[in-house]
């Protein structure tokens, strides 16, 4: 008999604190040269450089949102949460085993560490908007419409360089116990489920796209996505721009200077977004985006199959290895360990996603 | 895009309101039945600026009795195998009815009858005619379309125990609070109705998914539904179809073979066997469940808000 399935993360009636933004991601990397390199080409704007740790910011603020670290591997280190209430933050700073650091992590600002149920450091810091906000520069491009030309007389102008990165928009994290991770998000941090795609057999929750709630301002979709995985990792970054132009120029530079592409130019289903996907030098997805979902506190949650032809409305075709189904064996020692320490894992949910994720999105390509 | 609309209670005085980003916006049109509302929503009424969040009113049925409420059965795929039925040799479109005594707030509570212990739920598409039908459908009656005024969402509420060993669908169906309706009334304009196909309806019980499907899989389409419909049945404005279930309730047949066996019992032991192994499952509603419902498109273009139920015994 089929068992019923687990249960969906909810919105919080009574979270911790009601977390902003995502503030940064902290990466490990054996090879921190190559990495400063691809990242600049990426589009991000190095800020401090030194032996054992760059910091890199987008242009919408002068705080780091990307840190990369000298390590013996390429993992993810941690990741950064603004709050914009120093009430909220107090709270969190209360909790047992929260770490308090008074001269900040990658920044100066003071902030409180967590530990999220998979083992990762979370660190939250007190900022008003004011502070951590550049107002957004639009860089004024003019396009011709049908019946209003606004560029008249006047060619697109050629200019081959980087992607402008306006600021780090979403991580999404694969994790071993999704439910316990995804709750502990809404709970702490009072994220809202924008959407939630299940399986198709066993209608199990897989993935939990949440945003963050500021009542009637307005939120991305997803600022933090949290998917079930063979692993503890981080599946992919996103960095948003000011619109597909970009998106377009900073693909062709990259591929000019020789990096592997992730995926390609399309638009997204959940989230609506226009992505393109790259892979920086450790083989990590990377994806620049523009025209994503806003909602406010309002929106309630979506629940969705999923596939793969639930990832977009239109795009390249997908690669083969686009989503990593293969078991290496270094995730299956992952997998042993987290079964050891009674992790909460079910073996028949991933086999029923690795399958799902097998299937190709369109009839015309044959994997 | 379709508008939509609310009906409410607040200080013992009904009204309908404007549906619009989680608040209502009161329209004053004081205490209209859905018939009655339906042609005040063609006239662009215009809501105020005040507006409540849903918790501060009473939600009530945006579907109001007396009216006619025709249902479906098994019409989609997966429904009709976990109820035994073969899909391939169910050719026929399955009408039954419920009363109107059944219809229910979105947003309260369903209560288990005394006698009754497989309680099941069924989230449903549900159409809301804005025209009188009254002959058989012919060349002359138009497209389907102009018939359907709006959009809700339904849970056929069922009491399998009674449904199935006596043979007595309307009774089984048809309990007080077995037709908890909302809260949405989506009115449609022009070139809504073909959305239907984007609907994705999902039920969950204790945050649980037990059922999740697109209006796509219709086995019978609501076009040829409400076209045979017209050969047996008049059709007032006002009235609804439910469309029929995704799979994914309680109630799941017993295999062939136990099929078989059964169908030489007496009739008395063959129900007995039904009531035991059916007692097994423990999908059956019970008192304490929450039921939350929704049907909305991917893209939100349509959205008939969230049904929250608490399940109650009665006393």
């Amino acid at each position: 008999m089929k068992q019923i399935p687990s249960a969906c993360p909810v919105r919080s009636n009574h979270p911790l604190s009601k977390a902003s933004d995502i503030a940064y991601i902290r990466l490990g990397r054996k090879n921190l040269k190559s990495a400063f390199e691809y990242y600049q080409d990426f589009g991000l704007d190095p800020i401090e450089k030194k032996e054992d740790r760059i910091l890199f910011r987008g242009n919408s603020s002068d705080l780091p949102c990307w840190s990369l670290e000298k390590a013996d591997r390429d993992f993810l280190i941690g990741l950064g949460i603004y709050v914009n209430s120093s009430e909220d933050f107090e709270k969190l700073k209360a909790l047992p085993g929260a770490e308090f650091l008074q001269g900040g992590r990658i920044n100066s600002m003071p902030c409180v560490t967590l530990i999220d149920p998979s083992g990762l450091p979370v660190d939250v810091m007190y900022v008003s908007e004011e502070i951590k906000i550049n107002p957004v520069v639009h860089w004024g491009e003019l396009w011709n419409y049908p019946g209003e030309s606004r560029r008249a007389n006047l060619p697109r102008s050629y200019e081959s360089r980087p992607a402008r990165i306006i600021r780090l928009g979403h991580a999404v994290f694969l994790k071993q116990e999704f439910l316990k991770n995804a709750s502990w998000y809404c709970d702490t941090f009072g994220m809202i489920p924008s959407d939630i795609q299940i399986l198709p057999e066993s209608k199990e929750p897989v993935i939990v796209f949440l945003r963050f709630d500021q009542g009637e301002v307005l939120s991305d979709h997803h600022s933090i996505v949290i998917a079930s995985g063979i692993t503890d990792s981080l599946e992919h970054c996103a960095f948003e721009l000011e619109n597909l132009d970009e998106v377009a120029k900073g693909r062709e530079w990259l591929l000019g200077k020789g990096y592997r592409s992730g995926w390609g130019i399309g638009r997204h289903l959940l989230g609506s977004q226009i992505f393109d996907y790259h892979r920086d030098p450790s083989g990590m997805l990377v994806e620049h985006y523009t025209d994503g979902d806003k909602f406010d506190s309002t929106v309630p949650t979506g629940v969705h199959l999923i596939n793969r032809k639930s990832l977009y409305q239109w795009g390249e075709d997908m690669p083969k290895d686009f989503l990593d189904t293969k078991l290496s064996l270094r995730k299956l020692l992952e997998l042993w360990k987290g079964i050891l320490s009674k992790k909460r894992i079910s073996i028949s949910i991933l086999m029923e996603l690795k399958k799902v994720a097998e299937l190709s999105p369109r009839t015309w390509i044959k994997y | 895009m379709a508008k939509n609309f609310i009906r409410f209670e607040q200080n013992d005085h009904i009204d309908w309101g404007e549906w619009k980003q989680g608040k209502v916006f009161p329209l004053g049109a004081g205490e209209l039945n859905t018939k009655e509302f339906l042609e005040f929503s063609k006239n662009n009424p215009s809501s105020g600026s005040k507006s409540y969040s849903a918790e501060e009113l009473k939600i009530l049925s945006p579907i109001t009795a007396p009216c006619q409420v025709v249902c479906q059965g098994a019409n989609y795929r997966q429904h009709l195998i976990e109820s035994g039925l073969d899909p391939d040799e169910k050719n026929y479109n399955l009408f039954f009815s419920k009363s109107d005594a059944s219809l229910t707030s979105p947003l309260g509570k369903v209560i288990r009858p005394k006698q009754v212990k497989l309680l099941d739920y069924e989230i449903e598409l549900g159409l809301v005619f804005g025209k009188s039908i009254r002959e058989t459908w012919n060349k002359n009656s138009g497209e389907v379309s102009d018939y359907v005024a709006a959009f809700f969402m339904a849970n056929d509420i069922s009491a399998r125990d009674i449904q199935l060993p006596q043979l007595q669908w309307y009774k089984g169906k048809s309990y007080r609070t077995f037709l908890p309706a909302g809260p949405v009334l989506a009115v449609l304009e022009p070139g809504d109705f073909q959305l239907w196909k984007s609907l994705e309806l999902t039920l969950l019980v204790n945050d649980r998914v037990r059922q999740h499907d697109t209006a796509a899989n219709l086995v019978f389409n609501p076009e040829e539904s409400i076209r045979e419909l017209s050969h047996f049945c008049n059709i007032e404005p006002g009235d609804v179809l439910l469309t029929g279930t995704p799979s994914g309730c309680a109630l799941r047949a017993p295999g062939k073979l136990l099929q078989k066996i059964a169908a030489l019992l007496p009739e008395k032991k063959k129900w007995e066997l039904f009531q035991k192994g059916q007692l097994k499952r423990s999908e059956y509603l019970q008192p304490g469940d929450n039921i939350r419902s929704f049907i909305r498109s991917a893209d939100r273009r349509i959205d008939l808000g969230d049904q929250i139920l608490r399940v109650e015994q009665e006393s």
